[in-house]
């Protein structure tokens, strides 16, 4: 006992006094973490990546031909990067935040000032070469469905409405404010949306503008003063015009509660201009209101 | 490093007489149908298709063809139910798996009920060679890849190769060239893609829907024999034809390879970047 | 009570079997009785979920000019043949003055004065536009020069010069929060 205690004595007071600084290296035991639920058989499976053969949740991408993204590669591609091709273009930059100067420790850690007349930056506008090609990222179809607020079991109309003209499933959206005029409630579903991408966007494309925008006698365009600034481009159908796809028309009697869609084109262009040309070649019409 | 090199080309050419410049039309016709694959492509989409085909849901079939309606009765006698498992029988090739009537061991095949008359059915195969075009009970076929021209190697025909990239080429003093203008008169000076727009007008005829992808031209040959600087404007033949005004022009559509074959050499090495492998 | 058919299958095995509806049950009369209106959902494991894929029929589309195009579509139907379609829709074929749009459906005094005068309808101005024989093209191009057309109208753009175009740079973004605000 008395060996014990002498030797806690030593460790605790001399050598801590002997000892200047403090040690930069941090004790390994705090830094590795380990989940060891992950490491349960159970879920050895889950570690596998999706887009790997042995995944459980493994869906085959390049099933066909994408005939929109072969036009895309042999033609447009290369067509606007020569329509967009401007003589010494310099790169836009974008309103971004400003620093409040070098000149002492206190400005220079300080956070960034906002960007002058907004809150958020903008993205620089670079001209466009063989590297940003403006082109499809994915395109997002939405429902907003206001009777699923009251009765829920409503939205599954929405859902499956959604499913059967993009060929994927959808996913819920949920209500995020309390707005009480409309009977909006924090986390009541209220429709539906899918994003797409791959062959599934390809055909949606083609569909809408083969086979559904053309049949629309109403139909004039997508407005030109559609999209976010920076290069996303929505417009709406109503319901009486989801009516014209393939699926919806040959069963009409399937689908009861119609509702209309929202269509968000994501491209990877800075501007709408831009996202517009691509969107044309495309085909799909602008016009001006 | 830029404006060095802009220099020494300027005066490069300060000694010699002023070029002449010229706009070339390079005048595409887009392929029309999809690309032919090659037999690795082609199984690839195979296997992964079949993938997609083996993990698909379950045909909902209470959804489409309700209970007891008729068309639910033609779709029955089409696709009869498997066998179902009986406890009693051993299944040497393994037991069957019934969810919703569909062994789920293998992937689901649905036939579906035919709306129109099939060729090769009995007593339909006089009618359906009479028949005509704007039935519209008809079998709807793929129109063939292969089209008259193809086979009559009708080289002249816009509507050969579907599936590839078509360019125009001219010959001009028995040389195969792009089409090539000039400006006629020194005093007028008219934008390089009017000029290439006329020029083509006069040699094809006015029966062209174009369209000119960029005011810009997307190459600049420099053809030192004849003092010429030629700017290559990009264009897209969407629909018309191609008829010589003058009954001596030559003209034909090729592809990139039979371009590499017609072209001079030379010539093709300095603008084959220009066209599509496809 | 419970009514239960046989059905024959192919195999000559006999199963009895009955219409299976969820969270029904049937009441002594024979009259379904709905237990619940919840829908029960089956627990799938974590990481055993295979893929959302719906079965899909290759529907093979048959345009308004005579291609023919696959889609893939969950609608139980093998062939599509479309009558209107982009092919022939003025809007994206402007140039083309073969095409007539006389809607069936309408009946109107002007959709009768169409009917008996859309031969002359547009004829001094689409006789300046070449004829087309071909109309297989891919019509994106088209609407590019529509659109550019349509921007060269544009007579704000107008009094800059030919060339101008806007100009995008960092503008005023919404506020989501400001105008949520103001309400």
């Amino acid at each position: 006992m008395s060996v014990s205690r002498t030797f806690t004595r030593a460790f605790s007071n001399s050598s801590s006094l002997s000892r200047a600084g403090y040690s930069t290296v941090k004790p390994v035991h705090h830094l590795v973490k380990i989940e060891k639920a992950a490491l349960k058989p159970n879920y050895q499976s889950l570690l596998v990546p999706k887009d790997d053969i042995l995944a459980v949740g493994y869906k085959p991408t390049e099933i066909d031909q994408d005939r929109l993204l072969d036009h895309y590669h042999n033609t447009i591609q290369s067509d606007l990067m020569l329509h967009f091709y401007k003589h010494d273009a310099q790169k836009i930059s974008g309103n971004k935040k400003r620093s409040w100067g070098e000149d002492s420790p206190y400005k220079m850690y300080r956070p960034q000032k906002k960007p002058v007349g907004t809150t958020r930056q903008t993205r620089d506008i670079n001209p466009i070469n063989f590297k940003n090609i403006p082109q499809l990222e994915s395109v997002v179809v939405q429902i907003f469905n206001k009777h699923a607020l009251e009765d829920s079991y409503l939205n599954i109309s929405s859902r499956l409405l959604l499913s059967q003209i993009t060929n994927v499933k959808a996913k819920q959206i949920y209500a995020k404010a309390n707005i009480l005029p409309w009977k909006m409630r924090a986390g009541k579903p209220c429709g539906a949306k899918v994003e797409l991408t791959g062959v599934d966007m390809s055909q949606f494309i083609t569909t809408l503008s083969e086979l559904v925008l053309p049949r629309i006698r109403t139909f004039k365009g997508i407005k030109l003063s559609s999209g976010d600034r920076s290069g996303n481009i929505t417009f709406g159908l109503d319901p009486e015009d989801v009516k014209n796809f393939p699926e919806i028309e040959a069963f009409q009697e399937l689908f009861p509660n119609l509702t209309g869609l929202h269509i968000t084109f994501k491209t990877t262009a800075r501007t709408d201009d831009q996202a517009r040309t691509l969107l044309s070649s495309v085909g799909f019409p602008f016009y001006k209101a | 490093m830029v404006g060095v090199l802009r220099r020494s080309i300027v005066r490069a050419y300060s000694s010699q007489t002023s070029p002449i410049i010229s706009s070339s039309l390079l005048l595409s016709r887009n392929p029309i149908i999809t690309a032919d694959l090659n037999p690795f492509e082609a199984q690839y989409y195979k296997y992964q298709s079949e993938l997609w085909r083996r993990l698909m849901w379950t045909f909902p079939k209470w959804f489409y063809f309700r209970e007891g309606t008729l068309a639910e009765q033609r779709f029955r006698q089409l696709n009869k139910d498997p066998v179902s498992y009986n406890p009693d029988i051993e299944y040497p090739q393994g037991k069957p798996e019934i969810r919703h009537r569909r062994d789920r061991r293998f992937k689901q095949v649905i036939n579906l009920p035919k709306t129109y008359k099939q060729v090769g059915e009995e007593g339909h195969e006089e009618e359906s060679l009479t028949k005509s075009h704007d039935d519209l009970a008809r079998q709807i076929i793929p129109n063939s890849r292969v089209t008259k021209a193809d086979e009559s190697n009708d080289l002249t025909s816009l509507e050969r190769k579907l599936s590839r990239t078509l360019y125009l080429v001219i010959n001009q003093n028995n040389n195969w060239v792009l089409p090539n203008f000039v400006e006629s008169s020194t005093e007028e000076i008219k934008a390089l893609h009017t000029l290439a727009e006329d020029g083509l007008y006069k040699i094809g005829g006015e029966k062209i829907n174009y369209f000119n992808v960029s005011n810009t031209p997307c190459h600049l040959r420099i053809n030192e024999v004849e003092n010429k600087k030629e700017f290559i404007i990009k264009s897209h033949i969407l629909s018309g034809e191609f008829i010589p005004q003058d009954e001596s022009l030559q003209y034909l559509w090729l592809t990139k390879e039979e371009l590499k074959g017609k072209l001079d050499p030379q010539y093709y090495y300095e603008i084959s970047h220009l066209f599509s492998d496809v | 009570m419970f009514s239960s058919r046989v059905v024959t299958t192919s195999k000559g095995i006999t199963t009895p079997f009955q219409v299976f509806q969820r969270n029904m049950t049937r009441g002594s009369g024979g009259d379904a009785v709905s237990l619940s209106n919840r829908r029960v959902m089956r627990k799938i494991k974590m990481g055993k979920a295979r893929p959302a894929i719906f079965y899909q029929f290759d529907t093979l589309v048959e345009l308004s000019d005579g291609s023919v195009v696959k889609r893939r579509s969950q609608a139980p139907k093998d062939e599509i043949r479309m009558i209107s379609d982009q092919r022939n829709s003025t809007l994206w074929n402007p140039n083309r003055s073969d095409i007539v749009t006389i809607d069936p459906n309408s009946t109107g005094k002007v959709h009768k004065f169409k009917q008996r005068f859309a031969f002359f309808e547009g004829n001094e101005e689409q006789s300046q536009i070449p004829n087309e024989s071909a109309d297989a093209q891919p019509d994106q191009e088209k609407i590019e020069q529509q659109q550019k057309a349509s921007k060269a109208n544009d007579d704000f753009l107008d009094l800059l010069g030919q060339n101008a175009e806007e100009v995008q740079k960092g503008g005023k973004l919404f506020n989501k929060k400001e105008s949520r605000n103001r309400k």
